[in-house]
């Protein structure tokens, strides 16, 4: 990635005037969050590199609509979001079909559970079913904070909420586990 | 609420992040035809370009089929020699031809 000093919407409006380098440095800036993000949406991580692909597609086409004076990464993260659920509709009718004229066995995705590493030595059985008992996006915010060290700013941005909304999540589910890893803690957060 | 799916199959190390972001900035600039070439629109114009040729290539077909008249004209025409002989042609024929050639078969009077 560099120490490219550039802001996002500078490297957009170079990348968009031909300079393939800077519009590079911008996509290496945001890969990584677009594609978790895509990942924690589809569940797949060809799905995910497709639709990150096909967002800063988006983006470099339609560069005449992006407002420099906001920020661009939420904008991107928003584009992320829509081609995820379009293709997530896509792949939900398949199944819908699939099922109604029985062809083959339809594997589901599997859900969000948490990085089995964090609680080695634990009852996997009980920290599954705590873990479940957590919202999807407590899930989601939980592992992308504490599992891939995204700020939780950053994690508002991917999924469209407030940094503080994400931190109520990743307290509550680090709350939940923690009872779950050490019931008789001295309740330090 | 939609459900979310955990990211543990997406590898985490900067090599690879280097490299899918240059694929994925190679592909935005590969894109440009080839874009718009997967979409319906430029497959709408395709379909309507090959049906338009075909209908060219029917219609030159059509100017080489057989006379469907001019062979009915020959099938009915006179069997005699001037009567056969103005059938099928643009213009009368000569008189002086007629007169030898009705000469030359005894034609009739």
């Amino acid at each position: 990635m560099g120490n490219d000093d550039r802001g996002d919407a500078e490297l957009l409006a170079a990348g968009a005037r031909g300079d393939a380098e800077a519009f590079g440095v911008l996509v290496r800036r945001h890969i990584r969050s677009a594609t978790l993000l895509a990942a924690q949406l589809l569940g797949d991580r060809d799905d995910a590199e497709d639709v990150v692909q096909d967002a800063f597609t988006v983006v470099y086409d339609g560069v005449d609509r992006f407002d420099s004076a906001r920020p661009f990464a939420p904008w991107l993260f928003g584009i992320v979001r829509r081609l995820a659920e379009n293709r997530r509709a896509r792949a939900a009718r398949r199944l819908r079909l699939l099922r109604r004229w029985g062809k083959g066995t339809v594997a589901e995705p599997e859900p969000v559970h948490v990085e089995a590493g964090l609680l080695a030595g634990a009852d996997m059985d009980l920290v599954r079913r705590t873990v479940m008992t957590l919202s999807p996006m407590q899930r989601a915010c939980f592992e992308l904070v504490t599992v891939r060290d995204l700020s939780p700013a950053e994690v508002g941005a991917m999924h469209g909420i407030a940094e503080a909304t994400v931190r109520q999540h990743v307290f509550r589910a680090r709350q939940a586990l923690r009872q779950v890893l050490n019931p008789e803690g001295d309740g330090n957060d | 609420m939609t459900d979310l799916f955990d990211t543990r199959r997406i590898p985490d190390d900067p090599a690879h992040w280097d490299s899918l972001a240059a694929r994925v900035a190679s592909g935005v600039h590969r894109g440009g035809f080839l874009r718009f070439a997967a979409t319906p629109a430029a497959w709408a114009a395709a379909l309507l370009l090959v049906t338009a040729a075909g209908l060219l290539v029917l219609a030159a077909r059509g100017s080489d089929r057989p006379d469907i008249g001019r062979e009915l004209a020959q099938a009915l025409a006179p069997a005699d020699y001037p009567g056969g002989s103005l059938v099928g042609t643009d213009g009368a024929p000569a008189v002086g031809e007629l007169l030898l050639d009705a000469g030359l078969r005894g034609g009739d009077r």
